[in-house]
């Protein structure tokens, strides 16, 4: 028998079987994960840096979610409440804020805020927390935030629940002061919040 | 001669994991530089251009690393194979996201890994590499070749075991043939053998 005739009388035809395929396929990318040398072909020096950036960036969200678990949900506008777990994590804020495309805490623009609301679900919030958290930043730039005695009282030993619902109703309160543009922007934020939370 | 069952680069793949979950910063570091250029490739030979691939390589770095606290190793499994979980996700997101207009690959996963997907490609991954080592050291080199760490044409494969083009693809069939009774066998390939089951959002082909 040739090696041509063997071919053909080899047990289930020519082709190996799909499930032959998938489990090799499975194995060769597995295996250029374990490492195989063949990764670093063609790869530039801004690549590796993007890389690296990607790193120290993964590690600050880290830090910062750590940080955010032990304190817990603290009713302050966002700028406000990421420099102060920044401090506290003690990491620069900056890398994080370029790695999500932030460039400026108080912009109110519909693109910035669901970039901020990216970052807020990075670090494992709540869509409400975030909403209320978003919704102080916005109260804080239209001149209607709520009060301080508020504030400090929502920051107080009180449940977390009933820290929030009071937070979320003080903000509304104090936004609907601020008349319809202003709750128009909290409806517009609360949309933008919900789609980060989707996509 | 067969490789042995647990490299020292898995062992410390391992160690790796470990110290990400416990926020050690130069641990991020080398995660970083270790799988961004490797999840890059992965998603270069899955179809993406060189740009693509590297953007999608970024994010995962990103989102891989603040995960590895998930990670809990099991018997047969790996560190790797549970990266390759979450990457062959984050893929089928981007698909589904950047080229809805296009017909999706047929292998597409659901957008989320379930908890015992990782433990099952591990244990794939084993299968293979046991049976694979029981073959002898011609058909393993030719797999290697040709399957397992490359896709080397059979021209080129025929060059480096001087071998003739027709000889080198018969003797290539038969050692998958080989490999294919072996892991049939095998209870960790059952997955594999079953129907697919497509989840929502992806088209089939």
């Amino acid at each position: 028998m040739s090696e041509r005739d063997t071919l053909t009388a080899l047990p289930g035809g020519l082709a190996p079987a799909d499930w032959l395929d998938e489990a090799l396929l499975i194995y060769r990318e597995v295996s250029l994960l374990e490492g195989t040398g063949l990764e670093t072909q063609g790869l530039q020096p801004s690549s590796t840096s993007r890389f690296r950036e990607a790193g120290e960036a993964a590690w600050m969200l880290a830090r910062l979610r750590h940080e955010r678990q032990r304190s817990g949900f603290v009713p302050l506008a966002i700028g406000r409440y990421l420099r102060d777990l920044a401090k506290a994590a003690r990491i620069e804020l900056g890398p994080v804020l370029a790695a999500f495309g932030i460039g400026d805490l108080a912009s109110q623009e519909p693109a910035a805020i669901r970039c901020l609301a990216r970052l807020c679900r990075n670090l494992e919030m709540s869509v409400r927390e975030t909403f209320v958290h978003l919704g102080l930043g916005l109260a804080e730039q239209l001149g209607v935030e709520p009060s301080l005695m508020w504030a400090a009282r929502a920051r107080g030993p009180a449940v977390h629940r009933d820290s929030l619902e009071e937070s979320e109703q003080a903000l509304r309160r104090s936004l609907a002061r601020g008349g319809d543009a202003a709750i128009a922007s909290l409806d517009a934020l609360e949309t933008e919040v919900l789609a980060a939370f989707e996509g | 001669m067969p490789r042995p069952a647990v490299s020292p680069a898995r062992t410390d793949l391992e160690e790796l994991a470990r110290r990400l979950a416990t926020l050690d910063e130069a641990a991020f570091r080398e995660f970083a530089s270790l799988f961004g250029p490797r999840l890059r490739a992965l998603f270069i030979r899955s179809g993406l251009s060189t740009t693509e691939a590297e953007d999608l390589a970024v994010s995962c770095v990103t989102d891989i690393a603040l995960k590895a606290g998930q990670y809990h190793q099991v018997p047969g499994g790996s560190f790797a194979a549970w990266v390759f979980t979450i990457a062959r996700h984050a893929l089928a997101s981007w698909w589904r996201k950047n080229r809805s207009t296009e017909e999706l690959p047929d292998d597409l996963v659901a957008p989320e890994p379930g908890p015992e997907e990782a433990a099952t490609v591990s244990a794939i991954v084993a299968a293979v590499r046991e049976a694979v080592a029981k073959l002898p050291e011609a058909d393993q080199r030719l797999l290697r070749l040709r399957d397992l760490e490359s896709r080397e044409p059979y021209a080129e494969i025929a060059r480096q075991m001087s071998l003739q083009i027709e000889t080198t693809r018969v003797r290539h069939l038969r050692a998958l043939q080989k490999l294919r009774t072996l892991l049939e066998a095998d209870p960790r390939i059952q997955p594999l053998l079953r129907p697919k089951q497509r989840s929502s959002g992806g088209s089939s082909k």
